[in-house]
């Protein structure tokens, strides 16, 4: 198909990731001696092992407790995972990378001030194109999506690259059980395009938030993340039912045959949601439990990881949400 | 797209709590709403809507920027939003200097049906935080504010005159920022004779003095950026 010609829907041409390879498990959560156990942590969040771009060794000594340290241990920064992801899914697609004219980027971890950090990684790449952030934290996979989703489509360049990438570890207090057990590092980057066809089409797609509950999830810019865990744990599942239902209505979906992917905070409160839309367990995309809470990049790297799943008719509803507190959706179908 | 109402203030107090007196970073940025330059900007933002004659509730969706943000989550628009006490969209797109204009393309671009009816942006630029103390005064914080509508006619009253600016045209190109910072925890001195007016407000500073003082006139302003890859060519024409 020619490059001129503009399509119908929005196209997500491929997704691919990056994790940092140390891997946390309840095992060695329990180790650090703050009070919870493999036990506990997989009753209340299902979790069983996160990576980290801090050394296994440097938590254990350390605990994070200086955590304007974190960087300079840290085997990979928020800018590394994402060149990492974008590599790859550059070479997967045979797309040269002069071929890509926007980079967008989504990280509540910046490298250093002075964002967007989305120019660091583009420098980094080598690309010769504008890039800039678009921020809302753990949605942004949906709101990348629909944010493009909302342009007149002929006026979007040939390919766009998006990118969700954090290094939430690097700000953990591991003195602190609540938080110890949640989070991963990791990216994911995607590519978009309204000129070439991909295998899966944007169908629809939402974004909200509401800031007057925006302090209920906070990441200090040279501190570390805290939230009201149990107050954000309620509105997840209750937003994303809500998002869920909107679209079964919709769309007339058909949980036999398509496929639901949340927000990968924690698997037991995805169960919550599956049992709700009573979504069966081959049709509910997750990798909470072996790769923990790998904030915005969580959703898209689960849809990576089953790709090859993909077939011609199949649904993709994407339901996330978190700090703003603010949320998403996208359908997608394959084709 | 019209931009039917402007604001900038400078912050010169400092927003931050002072500690670590032997370092040459010698206050922590504050982490708290309530003592933030944030807080600032909603208090801004409050009065700024009532003179523009809008109630918030009218407001359809806030776009945020900040350069050098306290806090990286939430954003400043989602902030800007628990200020104003709304449940609407609201996202941060950050592209340094070129900010505005880059949302002001967007908006060009976006298909009518979805492009909101009115929308409010903030800039933040709290520079200071990361800045030597002695450069603190030559180099404040700025909270920007723009209104920002498809409608001509729309509600909220452009400033003082009435006048208001339709946006003709946006350009942006890639270009190379010159700003480079080492951490979050250590402050940069700046290159002498730089520019003084940092992240997005610069641009908002120049669309404010056009539209006060260029009646009818068609203007170019262009963003060459500091921070930022991205340097924009704002047309303009000031219409009542």
């Amino acid at each position: 198909m020619s490059s001129d010609q503009t399509l119908s829907h929005l196209q997500l041409l491929g997704v691919a990731y990056a994790h940092p390879t140390s891997e946390i498990d309840n095992v060695f959560i329990e180790s650090l001696d703050i009070g919870t156990n493999d036990a506990w942590i997989t009753e209340k969040i299902g979790i069983k092992r996160r990576l980290s771009s801090l050394p296994i060794e440097y938590i254990r000594e350390t605990k994070n407790r200086d955590i304007s340290k974190a960087a300079t241990f840290a085997t990979h920064s928020v800018t590394d995972l994402a060149v990492e992801a974008t590599e790859k899914l550059l070479n997967q697609l045979y797309i040269p990378r002069e071929k890509i004219a926007l980079l967008v980027l989504n990280t509540c971890t910046p490298a250093l001030p002075f964002i967007p950090e989305a120019e660091r990684v583009s420098a980094k790449l080598g690309l010769n194109c504008i890039s800039y952030d678009i921020l809302t934290a753990c949605p942004a996979f949906a709101l990348h999506l629909h944010h493009f989703n909302q342009f007149r489509l002929e006026e979007l360049p040939e390919y766009i690259l998006g990118i969700c990438s954090a290094t939430m570890t690097q700000r953990v207090n591991y003195s602190d059980r609540t938080d110890a057990a949640i989070w991963s590092d990791g990216a994911a980057a995607y590519l978009l395009s309204a000129r070439h066809p991909g295998k899966l089409e944007i169908v629809d797609s939402s974004f909200s938030a509401d800031g007057t509950r925006c302090e209920a999830v906070v990441v200090d810019a040279s501190g570390y993340f805290h939230q009201d865990g149990r107050a954000v744990r309620d509105f997840s599942v209750r937003q994303t039912v809500r998002m869920l239902k909107q679209l079964e209505e919709r769309y007339a979906l058909d949980w036999n045959r398509d496929v639901f992917i949340g927000h990968q905070a924690n698997a037991t409160m995805l169960e919550q949601i599956t049992s709700n839309r009573k979504i069966p367990a081959a049709n509910h995309w997750s990798n909470a439990t072996m790769y923990g809470n790998q904030a915005a990049a969580g959703a898209p790297i689960v849809l990576s990881q089953n790709w090859h799943k993909l077939t011609p008719g199949m649904n993709v509803a994407v339901c996330v949400l978190g700090a703003g507190l603010s949320w998403g959706s996208v359908l997608l179908r394959a084709k | 797209m019209y931009i039917r109402h402007l604001e900038i203030e400078k912050v010169t107090y400092p927003v931050g709590e002072i500690s670590n007196q032997n370092a040459s970073f010698n206050y922590t940025k504050s982490t708290q709403f309530i003592k933030s330059v944030s807080k600032r900007a909603g208090e801004l933002a409050a009065s700024f809507l009532a003179q523009a004659g809008v109630a918030p509730d009218k407001i359809s969706i806030i776009y945020g920027v900040s350069t050098a943000p306290h806090q990286t989550i939430p954003g400043e628009s989602q902030r800007m939003a628990k200020a104003l006490q709304l449940k609407i969209p609201c996202y941060d797109i950050i592209a340094g200097d070129a900010s505005l204009a880059l949302l002001l393309d967007t908006l060009i671009k976006t298909d009518p049906k979805n492009q909101p009816t009115l929308a409010l942006w903030v800039g933040v630029d709290a520079i200071t935080a990361y800045l030597e103390e002695r450069e603190k005064a030559l180099y404040p914080s700025y909270i920007s504010l723009a209104l920002i509508s498809k409608d001509k006619d729309a509600e909220g009253a452009s400033s003082g005159d009435g006048s208001k600016l339709l946006v003709k045209n946006v350009t942006l190109t890639k270009a190379e920022s010159k700003i480079k910072a080492k951490s979050f925890f250590e402050t940069i001195s700046l290159p002498e004779q730089e520019l003084r007016l940092f992240g997005a407000s610069g641009v908002v500073r120049d669309l404010s003095l056009a539209m006060k003082e260029m009646s009818g006139k068609a203007i170019q302003v262009r963003v060459i950026p500091e921070i930022g890859n991205i340097a924009a060519l704002i047309e303009v024409e000031v219409v009542r």
